[in-house]
């Protein structure tokens, strides 16, 4: 870009001075060395005068109570999205709610069923060998005191006690 | 004194008769014979069975029990009152001491006064006609000779299960029939249990009210899950307990399916399925995998993949394993070698 057209550009904010005054000076400098920027500068100048007697145009009658209208709808509408946004908090709480009542009813039975798998893995050898005493009763020369110690040991067990630690 | 020994010799003499009728052993009894005063081996095993059903009696037993690796000594006092009424009090160790089991031929009942707490469940007397049904042919049967037990002369015979490995040792009572010692062992695992009087006594006319137990108040009264129903076929079990069941009719070992039963206790439904050789019996357990997780407890077993684990409890030996979805567990008084052997017979690949 060249110093004229950039000048150039500044003229019409160097009328309003709105330059700053380095600018406002490197343009006076200007526009003494070239002819070209004075008569821009004239022009627009002549334009801004022009434009300065100017009557302004006149607002149509309904102007005012147009805009009363405009700005009482623009009220209406923030009254209403007001309420509609309050009537929408709790359906997140109802979705939230039902998305959480969805994972307990999906979890619980599964921890349940996993719970109970492991439970029945742990008492099932005490299970087993009390089941067993009833098939070894059929042995004549089983003991019989041996037996009674056997089932009992594995009935206590069966109820979450154990007084000798666990059979290995 | 002089009373008790008469109705001993009495019934000696009744039971030796009665014996006398039962079908004679194959094998010549002649030494047997002369050592027993003209009686045979299996005439005392007959009365040795029979005796719960005619004697009185009461005394002081020691247990010694296999549990894991260690032999666990327990003491009990043991009273009979015929017909086949047992009364046990446990005495020791301190976990066990107070316990009470009271079995009327029908049913077992058993207070645990640690927790007050009462358990019922299905009889352990051995059943009436055992002396009838007693097969010697499914055993190798041995006269080792007489000796005392206890200052009372004992016939010491060895019991073999014709296909087994593991041999039972009984000293009984000449006079009446009543086994003062046993002893099981295991080729692999040596004594796994042995029981013994120190003391005893007969004919006592013990007291009714000894053998009619009476809830404490306030205690808690337990049922079993062991059904003490007859044996059903596999395919009522299976509508029973809504899961298939396969199990094998037979097994090596001459062992045949007998039938089976539903066990159920809280979360664990599972099919029982009894087998039996005549000599000894089995007990096969088949659960869905999917309703029981692998067990925790247990020693594990090489060959019975990663969930196999095993627990004994004296005669009684538990292993458990799965197999294509299923939980299997199989127990009986055999060595964890022959259960595991039997496994792979169960599953075709344990």
């Amino acid at each position: 870009m060249n110093a004229s057209h950039r000048i150039s550009r500044q003229l019409s904010a160097y009328l309003d001075g709105e330059l700053s005054p380095e600018e406002m000076a490197d343009v006076r400098s200007h526009l003494d060395r070239c002819a070209d920027c004075r008569e821009d500068l004239e022009a627009i100048r002549a334009t801004k005068r022009l434009l300065g007697r100017l009557e302004p145009p006149p607002l149509p009658a309904d102007f005012a109570e147009g805009l009363r209208a405009r700005l009482a709808r623009d009220a209406l509408r923030r009254l209403a999205w007001a309420p509609a946004r309050w009537q929408w908090w709790p359906r997140p709480a109802a979705v939230l709610l039902a998305a959480a009542l969805a994972v307990v009813l999906i979890t619980v039975p599964a921890v349940r069923g996993h719970l109970d798998r492991l439970r029945a893995a742990e008492v099932g050898p005490d299970l087993f060998l009390q089941a067993a005493t009833q098939a070894a009763a059929e042995d004549p020369f089983m003991d019989r005191a041996f037996l009674g110690l056997v089932r009992t040991d594995a009935s206590i067990r069966l109820v979450g006690e154990d007084p000798r630690g666990p059979v290995r | 004194m002089r009373r008790p020994a008469l109705a001993s010799g009495v019934i000696w003499l009744v039971a030796a008769a009665w014996c006398a009728s039962a079908p004679p052993a194959a094998a010549s009894q002649g030494r047997e014979e002369s050592l027993l005063g003209g009686v045979t081996v299996e005439q005392v095993l007959r009365h040795a069975a029979l005796a719960p059903q005619i004697v009185d009696y009461e005394g002081t037993k020691i247990l010694s029990v296999l549990r894991g690796d260690l032999m666990e000594t327990v003491i009990v006092n043991e009273a009979q009152k015929r017909p086949g009424r047992t009364r046990l009090d446990f005495l020791s160790p301190e976990g066990v001491a107070g316990r009470l089991v009271i079995d009327d031929g029908t049913q077992t009942w058993h207070y645990e006064p640690r927790w007050h707490m009462v358990f019922l469940g299905p009889s352990l007397a051995a059943p009436a006609d055992a002396a009838t049904t007693f097969d010697p042919r499914r055993y190798h049967i041995r006269l080792l000779g007489v000796e005392e037990v206890i200052g009372r002369p004992t016939v010491v015979i060895r019991l073999l299960p014709r296909h087994g490995r593991r041999e039972r040792r009984l000293w009984v009572d000449r006079t009446t029939g009543v086994t003062l010692r046993v002893e099981d062992r295991d080729p692999e695992e040596g004594l796994v249990v042995a029981a013994y009087f120190t003391r005893i006594s007969f004919g006592l006319n013990l007291p009714a009210a000894l053998f009619q137990p009476r809830v404490p108040a306030g205690a808690r009264v337990v049922g079993q899950a062991v059904s003490p129903g007859p044996l059903l076929p596999v395919p009522v079990l299976e509508r029973a307990l809504g899961f298939p069941v396969r199990a094998p009719r037979a097994l090596p070992g001459g062992f045949s399916l007998q039938g089976g039963a539903p066990v159920r206790d809280g979360p664990v439904m599972a099919a029982s399925l009894r087998y039996s050789d005549g000599a000894r019996w089995l007990v096969l357990f088949v659960a869905p995998a999917a309703r029981m997780g692998p067990p925790g407890r247990g020693d594990r077993v090489p060959g019975l993949g990663p969930g196999g684990r095993t627990v004994v409890a004296g005669a009684i030996r538990l292993i458990q394993w799965e197999s294509q979805g299923t939980r299997l567990a199989l127990t009986g008084p055999l060595s964890l070698g022959e259960l595991v052997a039997l496994a792979s017979a169960v599953t075709g690949r344990p």
